[in-house]
């Protein structure tokens, strides 16, 4: 189990990491699937008790994140993608991919 | 809670440090308000990565999206098409935004979040509230 960026990774096989693993404890996932996560990792990343977070697979990792680091990371991949771009020159390039524009046919 | 339609431009304008359509993201996220989309949205947001080379961005960027639950994602189902083509039709809409907005009005959103003007017919046309976002 890695702790990493405020976010829990649970992964499968340890030697595929490639971050850097700051606390690392063996757990035995439930019979009703769900996995104990130690009360000194929640702290670690200050979640408490009853918070909302959410679940998913990536690249064959469990990923766990609250709804915010969640939103965060996709505005940070947004803003990756349009690094150094003109907002207006991107809206008018998607408006130009629209322009089936009945009048103009 | 409120339901807001939304086209691509809003994540063009998230991607690009707009402040309202930041501070919309965020409210979304903390599920204060639920935002609706047509997969076409994802369609031309995935191609506007491919255009700039960030193929493996746009995988992470699909992923992310389809884990958001503050994220409806709509099909265009029968009934969408067949609104839709009113709307090219009636409103002189091209046909992205003739099904997103559709999409939205079918979903039931209180309004529409967009940068192209195009939408502002819909809103003269009494369809939907249109909030444009540039």
């Amino acid at each position: 189990m890695i702790q990493r960026l405020g976010k829990i990774c649970l992964v499968g096989d340890m030697a595929m990491q490639e971050k850097v693993a700051t606390k690392v404890i063996s757990v035995f996932i439930r019979e009703d699937g769900s996995v104990p996560i130690p009360k000194e990792l929640l702290e670690l990343v200050q979640w408490q008790p009853n918070d909302e977070v959410l679940v998913f697979e990536e690249d064959g990792h469990l990923v766990i994140m609250t709804r915010q680091q969640l939103a965060d990371e996709i505005v940070k991949l947004l803003q990756a993608v349009f690094k150094d771009a003109d907002p207006e020159e991107l809206l008018r390039e998607l408006e130009r991919e629209r322009e089936d524009d009945p009048q103009r046919l | 809670m409120t339901r807001k339609g939304c086209d691509s431009g809003l994540f063009l304008l998230v991607g690009t440090g707009h402040q309202l359509a930041q501070q919309i993201w965020d409210e979304a996220a903390l599920g204060h308000c639920e935002l609706i989309m047509s997969t076409l949205t994802i369609h031309e947001v995935l191609v506007i990565h491919f255009r700039r080379g960030k193929a493996k961005e746009a995988d992470k960027f699909r992923m992310l999206i389809y884990s958001s639950p503050w994220l409806r994602i709509v099909p265009v189902s029968a009934r969408i098409a067949e609104r839709s083509a009113g709307y090219r039709h009636g409103l002189g809409l091209p046909t992205v935004d003739a099904i997103t907005l559709a999409t939205a009005v079918e979903e039931g959103c209180d309004e529409i979040l967009t940068t192209d003007r195009h939408f502002l017919v819909a809103e003269n046309q009494g369809i939907i509230k249109v909030n444009l976002l540039r």
